[in-house]
């Protein structure tokens, strides 16, 4: 085989954090003449939700001192991304490229990067956010446990190592449950799950000089890209639109407040606002 | 040496982006690199979040001292950025310290004052002009953030005239004994460590009769006077200090004896670019604020940013600020190597020398300046609204024009700089 | 397998479908055509004895686009003990046809049952559309189902389109915070596989005299399947920050005292996750508590929904709402020309307290109507 990926060390247990690039939208360029806008232009940053797997493999790093390797898709900015997850503390980063995925095919990414952790010299955990602001991002973890075979821990929390196994808080529907599995597990980690640690100017220094991001290709990976393209064809996606602005038409009532009341009761109700039961 | 980033090339292109104008031939570098990029980012986003709303002044007494947010900002590693790695800084240099010092002056000048009191004047000469067990001993906690630097020059007969302080220093075996006053010394309450500079030999003048010793916070015959009741940065203690047969061992004295003033001028040249960088991010807050505020209120059916009296205030704030911006990195890159060559011991070129002073001097006037004029025109655009504390305005107004005043008056800044005009002619 | 996991219910499945004239035909080309894939199907999720609000949000566009095709609306529940008196409900609503995996591994929602469960019926019944409620179980789940079936999946839908020519649902999907939206498809694969954002659609008023088929379908399950044990419930992490509150009252000056602000608290019971705040002027009267203070000063909020009661609108208030976020502003404001009531999606020029009481008790009749 290749010379190995990472430099992780196989006796100490490895888990994997995934990030996902996204626009800055501070510097979205907009096409004026279709109104949609051009996601290769804009500066990428390491989502605010994207810290969470970070936060949670590196929690996992502190109780059960595994080494964390961070992985993301080539995508513009990803490396700027990596750093930032190194600065909070990660290990190493690993930036796929693939040429043929796109950024809407999150099954694709999800193949790769399932590859990927396949070729590890071992790997315990991996974490994905459940949402950035790419709406299809929340499939990768499900899907990177049905590719790999692996426990699937939804929602995930306090997710710690042992045996060979994991164990913690898992969502189950909408209730949270302490779970334990043997086996490595894909955990999906919600935005609001931690305080991510902030990167601090050390971390920042270190990010930069002192840890490595290796750059893989599909040959590194020994991965097959028609198979990434046929992934990629499942779904297909026209047209990212701005949302326009909604031009408000303030409705005022100067009914007696009963009778006010009565209707914009009943039109909160119909909105949905009156929630789950 | 510090290691080098490495680079991965973008996959797609095999290149990082479009050509920079350095690989186009006429290059000059006025851009941050990633990983500055990324310390302003994580420190902006560090301070909005943890600290802006602990920020809170104490109009009574002598106000009092933010504790909590010090604490956060020293865990954070802010309190160590020009301090090489090996010693326990970041080691990102004067650029990055100043970086940070544009975000935290953003947020609040008392805690910018009080990160500069402790980094550039307290800090960075124990480190410049001292030896390993200094470094190692003294400078490894103030830049790991476990313990606060101050610099204490300035005496009650002694302020744009430093050259004549009074505070002695006589030797006494392995021993210094100090006796005298310092006053307004910026954290001079708080620190572990102060830089004082004592007379160690009146015969020879401050040059070759100052000397600078670390002064520990528990060493006997050392006391905390009053504490001033300040207009503005009220968050930031400046005390006066009683040195009463204080006994100083030998092992405390940074760099040669009868050197201290050239110990002391050094820290505040680069004292005076990080002074200029946090001006400059009160100016940045003020000009978003007034963007902001200008957009929303609406005055005779219409948002005041319609009027051109309002548009000229922004175009002009924004002016100051793309001058200051270009004009305070400029320098403090040049202060990174001036301090580069002396923190490792390479003799130091006279010019060099003179240009950092009247670069440092005119940086430190023009942002603190600009900082001013920003906070009246804030004032102005923000009518009643500014007066009130809720906007943080007319702190701010009660703030800025202490930059103006310490490390130097602007006068003095200007006596630096036009000396070494009619001095050097022009040195364009 | 000796019988279709049906067991018994074959039979009754189609004499079912026999009588059912209109519906027939339907049945008839599903049954007929077992290489194809017919029939819209949503996900019917049951939390705390209740079937998901969302669900039925999803009922009523899967009988819309059910009825452009000619095919049925079929859910599919998994659950234990007596959860066929769900079954109703769900048909008084829209659905055709109520599958029932009923095993005591449904017990809670186990992500490993439900997926294998899922698996097992929809290659058995190939629906076409497969829909389920948005949240962070439920896109892992149909992620997982469609890499295990072999299809594409798309989350975070906020609208779907049918392509009648093509049989094809677009979908319309909203991200990078509610500032782009897009559409896909899964062109190739089946089933069409998609997680629908809340208050997407809108819920249907049940019909009484719907009738359908309930159907009790095997578990094929073991314990072997399961790959998580769970070993303890786990409390519930601490509820949102205001900053995060997807809903708002927001109380100003006008509220009057102490308690008046406690008595708009009513309101946080029954409008889901919302929570009370108020203005920098109501603290300093000493109204409301100094750690719920919106605005330049204190805390910024973006909720979806916004109630303000008695708040003037002054500057200093505004700059701790993120008013491109809300979706729905209510404000209430006894002067006409208060400058809140021109900012708001709805005015309400009125003292707020017979407004809000007369608002409670819509609301709750409402919630009452709504809970079948
Ligand atoms: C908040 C604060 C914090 C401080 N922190 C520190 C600290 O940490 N450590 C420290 O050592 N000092 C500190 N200082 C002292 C500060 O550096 C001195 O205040 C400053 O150098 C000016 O000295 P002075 O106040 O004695 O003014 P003076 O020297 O009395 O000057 C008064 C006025 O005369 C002008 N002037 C004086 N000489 C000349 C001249 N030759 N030509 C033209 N104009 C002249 C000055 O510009 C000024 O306008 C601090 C001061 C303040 C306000």
């Amino acid at each position: 085989m290749s010379p190995p990926l990472v430099k992780a060390d196989a006796r100490r247990p490895l888990v994997v954090a995934i990030i996902n690039q996204v626009p800055d939208l501070t510097y979205l360029r907009i096409d004026p003449g279709t109104g949609e806008i051009d996601l290769d232009e804009p500066d990428r940053v390491l989502h605010p939700n994207d810290r969470q797997p970070v936060e949670s493999a590196l929690r996992v790093k502190d109780a059960d001192d595994a080494q964390v390797l961070v992985m993301a898709v080539d995508r513009q900015g990803a490396e700027e991304g990596i750093r930032e997850a190194l600065s909070m503390g990660a290990d190493e980063g690993l930036l796929l490229s693939s040429g043929a995925t796109r950024h809407s095919d999150a099954l694709a990414r999800a193949n790769l990067l399932a590859h990927t952790v396949r070729h590890l010299p071992r790997c315990d955990a991996v974490f994905v956010g459940t949402e950035t602001m790419e709406p299809d991002w929340s499939t990768v973890g499900g899907a990177i446990a049905a590719i790999l075979d692996w426990n699937l821990v939804p929602g995930g929390r306090e997710v710690r190592l042992k045996d060979g196994g994991t164990h913690g808080v898992a969502m189950y529907g909408a209730a949270f449950v302490r779970y334990k599995a043997a086996g490595p597990a894909v955990v999906t980690v919600r935005p609001d799950t931690h305080k991510p640690r902030w990167p601090t100017t050390w971390g920042v220094r270190d990010a930069y000089r002192d840890r490595t991001i290796q750059a893989l290709n599909l040959t590194d990976l020994e991965i097959d890209g028609r198979m990434l393209a046929r992934m990629a064809s499942l779904t297909e996606t026209r047209g990212q639109r701005v949302v326009r602005e909604r031009k408000k038409e303030t409705e005022t009532f100067t009914d007696p407040p009963e009778v006010s009341a009565r209707v914009i009761g009943k039109r909160l109700a119909r909105d949905g606002y009156l929630g789950g039961f | 040496m510090e290691g080098q980033a490495r680079p991965v090339v973008d996959a797609r292109t095999g290149r990082a982006g479009p050509p920079t104008a350095e690989e186009l031939g006429h290059g000059m570098r006025f851009r941050l690199t990633p990983e500055q990029r990324l310390l302003k980012k994580t420190t902006r986003e560090f301070l909005e979040s943890e600290v802006r709303h602990l920020v809170k002044e104490d109009k009574h007494g002598h106000g009092v001292f933010p504790e909590a947010a010090v604490k956060k900002m020293q865990e954070q590693g802010i309190f160590g950025m020009p301090i090489p790695r090996k010693y326990g800084g970041a080691g990102m240099g004067e650029v990055g310290y100043c970086l940070v010092a544009e975000e935290v002056g953003a947020v609040d000048s008392s805690l910018a004052t009080i990160l500069g009191a402790h980094t550039g004047i307290g800090m960075a000469p124990i480190w410049l002009f001292g030896n390993e067990d200094h470094r190692e001993r003294i400078v490894r906690p103030l830049a790991e953030g476990t313990a606060l630097g101050a610099f204490a020059l300035t005496e009650p007969t002694a302020g744009s005239d430093a050259a004549r302080i009074k505070t002695r220093a006589d030797r006494d075996g392995d021993e210094w004994v100090l006796n005298g006053r310092k006053i307004w010394c910026s954290n001079g309450d708080r620190a572990d460590y102060i830089l004082v500079m004592a007379v160690s030999d009146p015969t020879l003048g401050a040059h070759g009769g100052v000397t600078a010793f670390v002064v520990e916070k528990d060493f006997p015959g050392f006391q905390v006077g009053s504490i001033e009741d300040k207009m503005g940065i009220r968050s930031s203690s400046t005390a006066e200090l009683v040195f009463q047969d204080c006994r100083v061992p030998k092992e405390n004295v940074i760099g040669k004896v009868g050197e201290g003033f050239i110990v002391a001028l050094t820290a505040l040249d680069g004292g005076r670019a990080s002074l200029a960088a946090g001006a400059l991010g009160a100016c940045k807050e003020l000009l978003g604020r007034m963007i902001d505020f200008s957009r929303k209120r609406r005055r005779a059916g219409r948002p005041i940013a319609d009027n051109q009296a309002v548009q000229w205030k922004l175009a002009e704030l924004a002016i100051k600020i793309f001058q200051n911006q270009h004009i305070v990195y400029d320098t403090a890159q040049l202060v990174d190597r001036y301090y580069h060559l002396i923190a490792e011991g390479h003799p130091v070129p006279r010019a060099l020398r003179d240009e950092v002073s009247r670069k440092c001097a005119m940086v430190k006037v023009s942002a603190s300046e600009a900082a001013g004029w920003a906070i009246e025109q804030a004032l102005e655009l923000f009518g009643a609204a500014g007066v009130r504390d809720a906007w943080d305005l007319e702190r701010g107004f009660r703030d800025e024009i202490i930059i103006e005043i310490f490390e130097g008056t602007n006068e003095i800044q200007r006596l630096i700089i036009s000396r070494d005009l009619i001095k050097g002619g022009n040195f364009w | 397998m000796a019988d279709d996991e049906l067991g018994g219910w074959g039979a009754f499945v189609q004499e079912q479908d026999a009588m059912d004239a209109e519906r027939s035909q339907a049945a008839s080309e599903r049954e007929a055509r077992p290489d194809e894939w017919r029939n819209v199907w949503v996900y019917a999720e049951v939390r705390d004895d209740h079937v998901r609000s969302s669900v039925y949000e999803l009922i009523g566009k899967a009988r819309e686009l059910a009825d452009a095709l000619g095919v049925r609306v079929e859910t599919f529940l998994a659950g234990t003990g007596d959860v066929d008196r769900h079954a109703q409900a769900l048909i008084k609503a829209g659905a055709d046809a109520v599958y029932i995996a009923k095993s005591p591994l449904h017990a809670r929602q186990d992500p490993d049952a439900v997926h294998a469960s899922l698996v097992h019926h929809v290659r058995r019944r190939r629906p076409e559309l497969l829909l389920f409620g948005q949240n962070t179980f439920n896109d892992a789940l149909a992620a997982r189902l469609a890499v295990t079936l072999d299809t594409g999946c798309v989350t975070r839908v906020s609208g779907i389109r049918l392509e009648t020519s093509e049989r094809l649902f677009v979908f319309d999907q909203v991200g990078y915070g509610g500032r782009l939206e897009r559409s896909s498809w899964i062109p190739k694969a089946k089933p069409q596989v998609a997680t629908v954002l809340r208050r997407s659609f809108t819920r249907p008023l049940p019909d009484p005299t719907r009738t359908g088929q309930v159907i009790d379908v095997m578990t094929e399950l073991g314990h072997e399947d399961l790959r998580l044990q769970v070993v303890g419930e786990a409390p519930e992490p601490a509820g949102l920050p205001l900053s995060q509150a997807p809903a708002v009252v927001l109380c100003g000056k006008g509220i009057g005292s102490k308690e008046g602000y406690a008595a708009a608290g009513r309101l946080t019971e029954i409008i889901h996750d919302c929570q009370m705040a108020t203005t920098r002027s109501s603290v300093d009267l000493g109204f409301g508590p100094a750690d719920r203070l919106v605005g330049i000063h204190g805390i910024r909020i973006a909720p979806r929904l916004l109630i303000t009661l008695g708040v003037s609108g002054d500057l200093d208030t505004l700059e701790g709402i993120d008013t491109d976020r809300v979706s729905t502003w209510v404000a209430v404001d006894r002067d006409p020309e208060s400058p809140i009531l021109a900012m708001a999606d709805i005015a309400v020029v009125s003292d707020w307290e017979p407004f809000i009481d007369a608002l409670v008790e819509t609301l709750k009749a409402e919630k009452r109507a709504l809970t079948f």
